[in-house]
């Protein structure tokens, strides 16, 4: 039984493919296209995760489609006739691309690819939910979907045991608290869908306070958990702006406009922005304790990427364990409706299978990197035996040096998790500045994060007791321990935290040993890794994307492979 | 005649096209009037607190 899962025509388009509920491929649309947050027809992902199994299209048995097209429609129709008629501009704007592609799913199959198998249309957040659940070590859990909206619902709330995902629950746009981070991201001259993570970075700057009260009061919480939006400050509703001229005026300053300088204010709002999001959406994570008093909990959606409440979610709900899966947005859909068609709606096995790796992209071969450093006309080092490598490369590190580390498969979902990473160490505060200057060129206020060996995570961080598995995939942030920020300055934010990836010798191998040989040469068990890419463009997938990022960039070395390349 | 014929062509050929647009425009304009009384009268409560959880009809609909 083959499953192909898709999610496209919103943002970040993908694609993921299942055979007998094993997951074997998913790749996001961006990473071949070279177009950020690409939301187009995943042609290449597509063919991506069919040459993994090596079929074509019609041996499909199933489509499995991320949410149901009319009933997004009919919300989208719903909101245009509420707000008519302000809404006439992005009605004559939006409904074309909806008659002529969003609702035609089938057919863009039918007529691109040829495809004349079966489709499923699974709910956005129960594939949301599913791709959380049905990837994560737990039999049974409480279940939390928040995104900015799928068709109705920006919100749901449920249950999961064995094989059945059940959402009992949910809270209709235009009350979004994701839609809300959204607009204040837009508020503070951040691009919407793309920047959120640069409010969490900007939040630890700012002071919370003297503006919590006024933002805390956009958001009305009921008793029974759910929340609504004060949206006469919102336009998201009728316009493709997110905010009005009545939230600058309430927060007694224009928006920043984007690029421009950053005050003291703007600080504030971010740092209010997030105090807000978490203590409403603890706020709900303790009523469905109270509901479903489970251990666990599965997090999912695109808010579900806000590590620095993720981090906290141990500290302020009941829930002992937690899971998010490594890309738990619209992307990730893909992933969760072939998972759902599979184990939910054809019921195929008792249980569900973990996600033994978040390594789902698309690898190379010796000889097609090899390929590649020749059209470059390069000069390379082949260091066949991974000891000798580790120890060049762990050598390097201690020298300062910045490398471009591209290895094995590409990773699934938005971060990059040592297999198109940039690696350096972390132990001195210019190495920041270096690689702002050297590659990324991007805003100081954005902090850098470490990889750390799993089993030293204590040494280095205020942790829970149970680290969750979802800190592989970079999705938490903790304090560090005030004894080690000196000894790792590149990586500890201005507040003292860092955005940790855990690292085990299981997941990653290679990558594990790299850091181990780092840590017997130096003492200090981590590393810092930021995602292979230039500002503004998707992480590298190829071998020529590597190798075309490295050339335009100060990169010093590349390790492409078992070659060694020096700028 | 023949200027007089080309001109009456031309002008049939605006008028359907106005036609069309204003049509286009009336249809929009009626919708919307008639939407906003089913909304008003249906859809004006589902947003606040929590809802039943819309799972749409069987897995093989869009809807």
């Amino acid at each position: 039984m083959i499953i192909l899962g898709v999610s496209f025509y919103y943002h970040d388009s993908a694609a993921a493919i299942i055979k007998d509920g094993q997951i074997i491929a998913a790749a996001q649309e961006e990473r071949f296209t070279r177009k950020k947050h690409d939301n187009r027809f995943p042609y290449h992902a597509i063919n991506y995760c069919l040459d993994s199994l090596g079929i074509a299209i019609n041996e499909v048995d199933y489509i499995a489609f991320y949410e149901k097209p009319i009933v997004k429609f009919e919300r989208i129709l719903v909101q245009h006739i509420t707000h008519f008629p302000k809404s006439a501009k992005v009605f004559f704007d939006t409904i074309p691309s909806w008659l002529l592609e969003k609702l035609r799913v089938k057919d863009i199959f039918k007529n691109e690819l040829h495809y004349h198998g079966e489709f499923m249309f699974i709910p956005h957040h129960l594939s949301h939910a599913a791709a959380s659940y049905l990837t994560s070590p737990f039999q049974e859990a409480a279940v939390f979907t928040l995104d900015g909206v799928g068709e109705w619902a920006t919100t749901t709330l449920g249950y999961a045991k064995g094989n059945q995902i059940t959402l009992e629950k949910q809270i209709n746009f235009p009350h979004s608290l994701g839609l809300f981070y959204s607009a204040m991201t837009a508020y503070l001259g951040f691009a919407v869908n793309n920047d959120e993570y640069k409010v969490m970075g900007l939040s630890a700057y700012g002071k919370s306070e003297p503006l919590y009260d006024k933002i805390r009061k956009l958001i009305k919480t009921n008793p029974d958990g759910s929340f609504e939006l004060d949206t006469q400050y919102f336009s998201y509703e009728y316009q493709e702006k997110m905010f009005n001229q009545k939230l600058c005026d309430y927060l007694g300053a224009p928006a920043r406009i984007m690029d421009g300088p950053m005050t003291p204010h703007y600080e504030n709002v971010a740092a209010a922005t997030q105090k807000v999001f978490e203590d409403v959406l603890f706020y709900s994570l303790n009523i469905l304790h109270q509901k479903h008093p489970s251990n666990n909990l599965v997090l999912s959606g695109g808010s579900a990427l806000n590590s620095l409440a993720n981090g906290k979610i141990s500290s302020r709900t009941p829930f002992k364990n937690f899971y998010i899966t490594p890309d738990p947005g619209d992307g990730g859909g893909s992933l969760g409706a072939a998972l759902y068609a599979y184990f939910c709606v054809l019921n195929k096995k008792a249980t569900h299978s973990l996600l033994a790796s978040a390594y789902l992209g698309p690898g190379f071969t010796r000889s097609e990197m090899k390929a590649t450093i020749d059209k470059y006309k390069l000069k390379a080092t082949l260091i066949s035996e991974s000891d000798k490598l580790i120890d060049k490369v762990s050598g390097l590190l201690v020298d300062q040096k910045v490398i471009g580390w591209f290895q094995g498969r590409m990773e699934w979902g938005p971060r990059a998790l040592g297999n198109r990473s940039i690696l350096a160490a972390a132990t001195s505060h210019e190495m920041q500045d270096t690689i702002n200057a050297k590659v990324k060129h991007r805003e100081m206020f954005r902090p850098f994060a470490p990889v750390i060996l799993r089993e030293k995570t204590h040494e280095y961080f205020e942790t829970d007791k149970n680290i969750s598995v979802s800190a592989d995939y970079m999705l938490l942030v903790y304090p560090f321990k005030k004894s080690v920020q000196s000894k790792v300055p590149a990586v500890v934010h201005v507040d003292g935290s860092g955005r940790l990836q855990t690292i085990d010798e299981q997941s990653n191998s290679l990558y594990y040993r790299l850091i181990k040989a780092y840590s017997k040469k130096t003492g200090i068990h981590l590393i810092l890794n930021t995602s292979f890419n230039v500002k503004g463009e998707p992480i590298v997938c190829t071998p020529e994307d590597a190798i075309k990022c490295f050339l335009h960039t100060e990169i010093d070395y590349l390790v492409l492979g078992n070659y060694l390349i020096k700028k | 005649m023949k200027t007089l014929t080309k001109f009456f062509s031309y002008y049939t050929k605006f008028l359907k096209k106005v036609t069309t647009i204003l049509g286009t425009f009336f249809i929009y304009f009626i919708a919307i009037f008639i939407g906003r009384i089913i909304y008003t009268f249906t859809l004006s409560e589902t947003s606040d607190h929590w809802q039943k959880f819309h799972s749409g009809t069987s897995s093989s609909k869009m809807y």
